[in-house]
């Protein structure tokens, strides 16, 4: 049985953020991190698993405004590409980027927004297709057998 | 007058006497050695004559924006950031890519003030609306040039052909990039898909075309709240298009007699419309004949096999209430097909089991050959209201026959997972759409992007583009073919695209004749063109190779 923590169980919601109660988050250079989750049956801080962390680096890339792959692979990405990639992180943050040209209002899209489309190989070698990280449904997803 | 209102208005009669192709312009914003710049070598494939991968890349982006700008109309380039720098990647997983419009403009139609994508308004009013210079860009695109190489999804990678021969574990460039793209031209709604939101306020010129086809609402009706919005957009078949090009086209291209079940609850009333479900491996699959009535909980004792009277893990104790209904039943403890046998030794006539809190919600697997009733599974959420709520009435539907994709009324559906996909939900046309659609959320094999983009230019004419009508042409010839027709067919687009980069990637006349004649060739044998039209391509081919120097 998968053991369930507060962290994984409110969402995702992002340790430094969540816990500080920090305002709007900014995009942030990438560098080591220590990241922890409260575990539900304890109470207690504990590391986070390598899945754990890995799906707290994508909300949290998202929360932030950057794209997950755009987070991940910043060090690839030229320093003017990482700049135009970047993208409000909330509706909030959109707000600061309206400004009217010639009488004609524009503002930024948020992160959200974007279409992000991501592959899955499935153990006979097939693919499967997702946006956003999201399962499409064209595949049925297995309950199991519990 | 409203300054944006006059200009729309205005710049709609300027484009009903101009037909200038649209110049989708590549802003290539990778570092030297990188991505589009990968000097790797590669062999061509596929009718890609790239030597080198990032050359390679660097053509597909570029063939999919000359066909994207044949199909439509604009005299203000649009300009598209375009990156091949890795991107998140495991050996079994990664980003493809993502895209998206880079600004948002706000127009009034004079009636109601909606956002716009920066390509669509630019083309609407005639020029660029955000000329600046620090970030010049109406799409933002980029795609992941890892993939393929040890460590990011190995033993497969992209297909850089655009002869749409993919080989198979491959994945192919051209129909993701035109898909992508398709979403920065305007196959994108901002509407917050979890809460139902209008984006900062107001709608967009995708939104405007939504309905919830069982409230019989637009997506803009006044009296649609948020939170309606919200529900049409998570129930399968509620969110459909109303525009009228998408649905004429639909209606043609898209298979009839296309048949669909629905789990549907008519009381108590507070409950009463349509849920989401899945099946299970073992027993009957339910349907509107043996899974009908009424619905009770299910009891058991609380015991070693399971620890609470609802689990349906030990024998049903509440027999009488159980016999001929269908039992509620939680998930948890013992297997799914446990819970069912129990019910079906009580004389239940099929099972919903209401998912715990925590389970992947989907088909139930287990074995049990001696079960015989049906069994469903819904979420927890719902599961939690039935219980609450029982006895409930309802079970399945058959619904009338309908085109595969659209409603009863002819309505295009959009997808509306019963689970919120932010990316997926809304800015895609439905899963239930055959033949496959290259708008919907996941690439298809038998989507061929080269030379049929189906609905995608019927959606960009619906939201305000401008298509060019008639024939593809290229060194100001007409080629006789249309540049997309009213079903999507864009072989002439394709005829425009390729002699451009016949063109680009042959410095003499010979050769560039060469390399259009063997294309021509390959479209007679396919029988995509006629002689006719060969004799037409023949034409605009002498034109342009008439411009090179003898």
């Amino acid at each position: 049985m998968k053991t369930k923590y507060l962290l994984l169980a409110a969402g995702l919601a992002i340790a430094g953020t969540a816990l500080a109660g920090d305002p709007a988050p900014q995009a942030t250079a990438t560098g080591p991190t220590l990241k922890v989750g409260i575990d539900k049956t304890t109470g207690k801080l504990r590391p986070l698993t390598a899945e754990e962390s890995s799906a707290l680096d994508a909300k949290a890339a998202q929360q932030s405004g950057d794209n997950i792959s755009l987070r991940a692979n910043r060090g690839a990405l030229s320093s003017r590409a990482q700049r135009l990639f970047s993208l409000p992180a909330n509706q909030k943050q959109a707000e600061a980027t309206e400004r009217t040209i010639n009488g004609v209002t524009v503002i930024k899209p948020t992160a959200d927004t974007m279409s992000e489309l991501t592959v899955q190989k499935n153990a006979d070698g097939s693919l499967s297709f997702n946006e956003n990280g999201e399962p499409i449904a064209a595949k049925t997803p297995e309950a199991g057998n519990e | 007058m409203n300054k944006t209102l006059l200009a729309l208005a205005t710049s709609a009669l300027l484009a009903a006497g101009s037909a200038t192709a649209a110049d989708l312009q590549l802003l290539n914003l990778d570092n030297p050695g990188v991505g589009l710049n990968d000097t790797t070598p590669a062999a061509p494939v596929g009718g890609n004559p790239g030597t080198t991968k990032g050359a390679q890349a660097t053509f597909v982006y570029e063939f999919a924006m000359k066909m994207w700008g044949s199909v439509l109309e604009s005299k203000v380039p649009v300009k598209v950031y375009a990156s091949f720098a890795p991107l998140t990647c495991t050996s079994t997983s990664g980003v493809l890519g993502s895209a998206g419009t880079n600004w948002l403009i706000r127009l009034t139609d004079g009636v109601r003030v909606r956002y716009y994508g920066s390509a669509l308004a630019d083309s609407l009013l005639g020029y660029d609306i955000v000329p600046d210079p620090d970030d010049p860009g109406d799409i933002a695109s980029r795609f992941n040039g890892n993939l393929g190489n040890p460590g990011c999804l190995d033993g497969s990678g992209w297909y850089f052909g655009i002869d749409g021969n993919t080989p198979a574990g491959k994945i192919n460039f051209l129909n993701v990039v035109m898909h992508e793209i398709g979403h920065g031209l305007g196959a994108q709604g901002f509407i917050n898909k979890s809460t139902g939101a209008l984006y900062n306020g107001y709608s967009d010129a995708y939104t405007k075309y939504a309905y919830d086809n069982e409230l019989n609402k637009s997506f803009e009706d006044a009296s649609m709240t948020n939170a309606m919005r919200a529900a049409a957009m998570r129930t399968p078949g509620r969110t459909v298009w109303t525009g009228p090009k998408v649905n004429a086209a639909a209606n043609v291209i898209l298979d009839g007699n296309f048949h669909e079940s629905v789990l549907r609850v008519t009381a108590p009333a507070p409950l009463t419309g349509n849920y989401g479900f899945y099946g299970a491996a073992f027993g009957a699959p339910a349907s509107a004949a043996n899974f009908n009535g009424q619905w009770v909980v299910a009891l058991d004792a609380a015991d070693g096999a399971g620890p609470l009277t609802t689990d349906g893990c030990s024998a049903i104790t509440n027999g009488a209430a159980v016999t001929g209904k269908i039992a509620i039943i939680d998930r948890g403890t013992c297997g799914f097909a446990v819970k069912v046998k129990n019910a079906q030794n009580a004389g239940a006539i099929g099972v919903v089991i209401a998912n715990s809190s925590t389970g992947t919600w989907g088909s139930m697997g287990g074995a049990d050959p001696t079960i015989t009733i049906p069994s469903i599974i819904v979420q927890y959420a719902d599961g939690a209201n039935f219980k609450t709520n029982a006895p409930i009435t309802g079970g399945m539907v058959d619904l009338p026959a309908t085109k595969a994709g659209m409603d009863s009324a002819g309505r295009t559906r959009l997808y509306s997972p019963w689970i919120v996909a932010t990316g997926s939900t809304f800015s895609h046309f439905d899963t239930t759409l055959h033949p496959d659609a290259l708008m919907e959320p996941f690439d298809s094999p038998t989507v061929q992007a080269q030379y049929n983009v189906d609905l995608t230019p019927a959606l960009f004419a619906d939201i305000g583009w401008k298509l060019h009508q008639g024939g593809a042409t290229f060194a100001n010839c007409d080629t006789g073919t249309a540049a997309s027709d009213a079903y999507g067919i864009v072989i002439g687009s394709n005829m425009a695209a390729t002699s451009e980069l016949c063109k680009d990637t042959n410095a003499l006349r010979n050769n560039y004749v060469s390399c259009m004649y063997k294309y021509r060739d390959g479209l007679l044998a396919d029988g995509l063109i006629t002689q006719q039209q060969a004799l037409k391509l023949n034409t605009c081919i002498k034109r342009q190779s008439d411009q090179y120097r003898r």
